[in-house]
């Protein structure tokens, strides 16, 4: 590793294990106080360390470089058997994590109350990948990668239980994957509307109170959704959370400076709706209690492929495709995998942030080695790519034909959900990759090329088969239950695209492109029945 | 009995003597001897409470200052009872000992009687042994230091402060005097030196708006060392200290700027760095507070530069340009001292390189600031003219007493 690790130069003011004691004014012998961070020259603020207790008390200033609790490690220095709990460890994103963490020599732990596999149930769909229960994958991730994950089956949005978990296993770090994400679930009826804001707002208000009772040195790594920001008409472009420092406003002759505020929020959904309101609560609970946090506004996520899940058939993570669960291009490939004309909604001009699911991982862990400092609410837009759904159609398309000799078409649907259709679109993603060290691994191609590989053997197609019925569109923003009409079907490539070009500023020069690797290929054995 | 009045210097106390303010302790002292004390060097109170509890110089209790830093990196930490190399008094032999309020002595240790911390506490309850005195002591609404921003707020406030500390202070010693057959009694007034530095001036102008109010807070000292005084019996030794003295402030001296002046000193502006993190490769030597000076190792910091081979001679280039630091025509150092010169013992790995002991009303700092002349909040600072008080029938006091004295006396009146 020659280049200087990106999380070098963290301090124990980003560590979980300093505890912050009060601080000091030394200007006349030592006048000490217990309060929360000073910013002075004057004043000195006191802290023990959880895990060097030799050391007394001392400045927050050790550097992860130079503390010997912090070890060197491929996505930056690490703190050792750093505890990090993942709230949703069952489902696609939470599985894939806890195996990449644990394999990394990260203590890691998990909750999930199955609802994703309830759920799905309710519209008679299931994963089209083969996943087994919760105690068989732990056994395989013992047997297959020597790790230990401690598994509670728990609702987290049960305060007593999730708080008596914390206690006991004091994590460092929580990932928030317990949400329920999905829009179209969120907008079919009063019922769904109403437990998916229950699910995700009052819960994620429940776990702030949780975490500053029992645990406020924890990082709150929570994911968010680009989703929150809309997709504005006049091109401004998405910032990261908070406008720049030289954002300025102007109006009949006065300017305002913008620097700091959040951004305007425009979600297209009531399940988006509550990503937005977790976004103010975390952000109080971070200015009131100095809690820490990391808001992480998502592209939409595709693929199947990690390092770990890729060993063994038992450790896949789950793939929905069905018009509530699943995301566009993961739909899209099972439709090519089993002739049902690509979905394309409306003009198909709508254009969204994208990110692999090996990329999503490779952020969360570095941005969970990588905390914030109390007090500290942060947002970052973890995208990889950004494309029009009606390009991606064409991408899935062109893979499928000429790789897999499929016959794919894409057809235009009536557009069930509420949203510009056509728009420019520019997403700002320069955090992940300057300060974090994130480097794109994942071509969109390849992971395409790869998951067909997958959607096409024969068990999987029977899994996609039975569950077809739940892949065309019938929750209507409208409140009607009805499968919009067919606009138009045609060939992938022979449309044009629009207008509008999309663009993603990742604060990297023109040209700086970065060679992307592939992701190493593992034989897995043969797969057996699910 | 052993009375600590924290910063007071032996100027002050035979002044107020005189001139009527303390008449107890005017009494005392023509009934014992009361001499004039150096403190240690640097004269700050963890280092020179250190050393009267231990009797040991900072060579051999390893406690330089306020400050030290950490090993493999630049990061300060703050010296607390932990830090100390060598055991005091009360860890050494049987007691029972009643130890209240001395600096530098957090967290409380078990021992053979109670043990109630001075500054710096950050948290009450490690502050306090045994556990069940806490209790007591938050009922008298006990309080380990005055709280210093109500202090900068106002002279009202910081009077309010000082005045109930100090009868918390009282309340705590006179309930804890029966609870224990004890030997050694060790009760340490600290908001004297709370006192002096915010408003030195105004025990040197009569004129001062608050002068009467100073006055008043020592007088309320003195009332409670005649009831003390009352308490004791002929054959108990009396011992009235303190760990250093104060004197007025003229100007704070930031050592780091005059040393990156000079050049022996590179920080790094990078918006990422903090504190001493900022200290570049290329940096010779850094000051620490009360004039420590450090020469930037390789074979002790993280992007240490200086070789052994090279350190005598960036001594000697410092101690000419030290010489040189100046204000209005006046020296701002007095003298400058080698390690050698005034520590031994086997902490001498820690101690600095240099040790400047400043002329008149210079404070020198640590603060790594671009001005070097810079106004104080405070009107007193530190200096080494502490004082020693004894009423003995049998202990004999030396006759230019340092701070390294108190402990064989202290042995020598519960031995003897």
């Amino acid at each position: 590793m020659g280049e200087r690790l990106h999380n070098a130069e963290k301090t124990c003011w980003n560590c979980p294990a300093a505890k912050l004691e009060g601080n000091v004014d030394f200007r006349a012998c030592g006048q000490s106080k217990e309060e929360a961070r000073v910013d002075s020259d004057d004043k000195e603020v006191l802290i023990e360390c959880e895990r060097r207790p030799e050391l007394g008390h001392f400045q927050p200033t050790i550097t992860f470089e130079q503390c010997p609790e912090w070890e060197e490690g491929r996505y930056g220095y690490r703190l050792r058997d750093m505890r990090v709990l993942i709230l949703g460890m069952d489902g696609y994103l939470g599985w894939a994590l806890s195996l990449k963490l644990a394999n990394l020599g990260f203590d890691v732990a998990g909750i999930d109350d199955y609802t994703r596999r309830k759920v799905t149930g309710e519209n008679d769909s299931h994963s089209v990948v083969p996943v087994y229960p919760m105690e068989e994958r732990l056994e395989a991730a013992k047997e297959v990668l020597g790790v230990d994950i401690d598994f509670r089956e728990m609702d987290y949005t049960d305060r007593k239980e999730l708080k008596s978990f914390l206690k006991e296993f004091k994590p460092e770090s929580i990932v928030h994957y317990a949400e329920i994400p999905s829009a179209p679930y969120s907008m079919v009826d009063a019922d769904h509307s109403i437990e998916v804001q229950r699910n995700n707002v009052l819960g994620t208000l429940g776990l702030l109170w949780t975490m500053k009772e029992v645990c406020p040195e924890a990082s709150l790594v929570k994911l968010g959704t680009m989703g929150e920001y809309g997709s504005p008409i006049t091109g401004r472009p998405l910032f990261e959370g908070m406008f720049p420092s030289d954002a300025v406003l102007e109006w009949e002759g006065r300017e305002w400076s913008m620097g700091g505020e959040l951004t305007p929020r425009n979600p297209p959904s009531f399940y988006h709706v509550s990503k937005v309101n977790d976004t103010y609560n975390v952000y109080e609970a971070c200015k009131y209690w100095w809690l820490r946090s990391y808001d992480i506004m998502q592209g939409i996520i595709f693929g199947v492929h990690t390092e770990e899940v890729s060993l063994d058939p038992r450790l896949r993570t789950r793939l929905d495709v069905d018009e509530r669960f699943g995301t566009v291009v993961n739909r899209f490939t099972a439709q090519a995998a089993s002739d049902i004309p690509l979905t394309v909604y409306g003009k198909g001009e709508q254009t969204r942030g994208f990110i692999a699911l090996e990329d999503a991982m490779q952020c969360m862990v570095r941005l969970i080695s990588s905390p914030p400092e109390p007090g500290q609410y942060d947002v970052v837009n973890q995208v990889s790519g950004v494309y029009k759904i009606k390009e991606l159609a064409d991408t899935v398309g062109e893979v499928g034909i000429e790789n897999h000799g499929l016959d794919v078409e894409v057809q235009r649907l009536e557009n069930p959900r509420v949203e510009a259709d056509k728009h420019p679109f520019e997403a700002v993603s320069r955090k992940l990759p300057n300060e974090f060290g994130f480097e794109r691994k994942v071509s969109l191609r390849r992971e395409i090329d790869k998951m067909l590989d997958l959607l096409t053997e024969d068990h999987v197609r029977e899994r996609i088969e039975k569950m077809k019925h739940a892949i065309i569109p019938e929750t209507q923003w409208s409140g009607e239950k009805e499968r919009p009409d067919v606009i138009e079907i045609y060939s992938p490539g022979e449309k044009d695209l629009g207008i509008y070009e999309p663009k993603l500023d990742t604060g990297r020069v023109e040209g700086e492109e970065v060679e992307l690797e592939e992701v190493p290929e593992k034989v897995a054995p043969e797969i057996e029945e699910g | 009995m052993i009375i600590g009045l924290d910063g007071v210097p032996h100027g002050l106390m035979d002044e107020l003597a005189e001139e009527g303010m303390m008449p107890n302790f005017a009494r005392l002292k023509d009934e014992g001897s009361f001499k004039r004390m150096d403190s240690s060097i640097p004269a700050i109170s963890s280092t020179s409470w250190g050393t009267i509890i231990t009797g040991h110089n900072p060579g051999e209790h390893g406690v330089y200052g306020f400050t030290d830093v950490i090993e493999g990196t630049y990061t300060l930490s703050f010296s607390n009872f932990l830090s100390f190399k060598k055991p005091a008094f009360w860890q050494c032999d049987g007691g029972p000992h009643v130890i209240l309020n001395v600096p530098s002595t957090y967290p409380a240790q078990e021992l053979d009687g109670c043990h109630v911390s001075g500054f710096v506490s950050p948290k009450m309850d490690k502050a306090v042994y045994p556990e069940p005195l806490l209790e007591k002591l938050k009922e008298m609404d006990y309080r380990i230091d005055v709280d210093a921003d109500k202090g900068h707020k106002s002279e009202r406030l910081l009077f309010k402060e000082l005045f109930d500390t100090l009868e918390a202070r009282i309340k705590a010693y006179r309930y804890l005097w029966n609870q224990f057959d004890w030997k050694t009694f060790l009760l340490v007034f600290t908001g004297t030196d709370r006192l002096e530095h915010f408003l030195w001036n105004a025990s040197r102008d009569p004129d001062h708006d608050y002068r009467e109010k100073f006055l008043e807070f020592f007088g309320r000292i003195d009332g409670e060392l005649g009831e003390m005084e009352d308490r004791l019996d002929e054959e108990d030794d009396l011992i009235m200290l303190s760990d250093h003295g104060m004197e007025k402030v003229k100007f704070n001296v930031n050592v780091n700027a005059f040393l990156r002046e000079k050049g022996y000193l590179e920080l790094s502006d990078d918006g990422d760095k903090q504190k001493y993190n900022r200290i570049e490769g290329e940096t010779k030597a850094f000051a620490l507070e009360h004039g420590r000076i450090y020469l930037n190792r390789k074979s002790k910091y993280p992007r240490g530069s200086v070789e052994e081979e090279e350190s005598d001679e960036i001594i000697d280039q410092l101690k000419e340009d030290l010489a040189d630091l100046e204000r209005g025509g006046e020296a701002v150092i007095d003298e400058i001292l080698t390690k050698d010169e005034i520590y031994h013992g086997d902490q001498m790995g820690k101690a600095p390189d240099l040790v400047l002991v400043p002329n008149s009303g210079y404070n020198l700092r640590g603060k790594l600031s671009d001005e070097v002349f810079e106004e104080s909040p405070f009107t007193g600072m530190h200096n080494r003219e502490a004082f020693l008080y004894v009423r003995s029938n049998e202990l004999e006091v030396p006759g230019s007493p340092t701070v390294e004295d108190v402990v064989p006396m202290i042995n020598a009146s519960v031995g003897g």
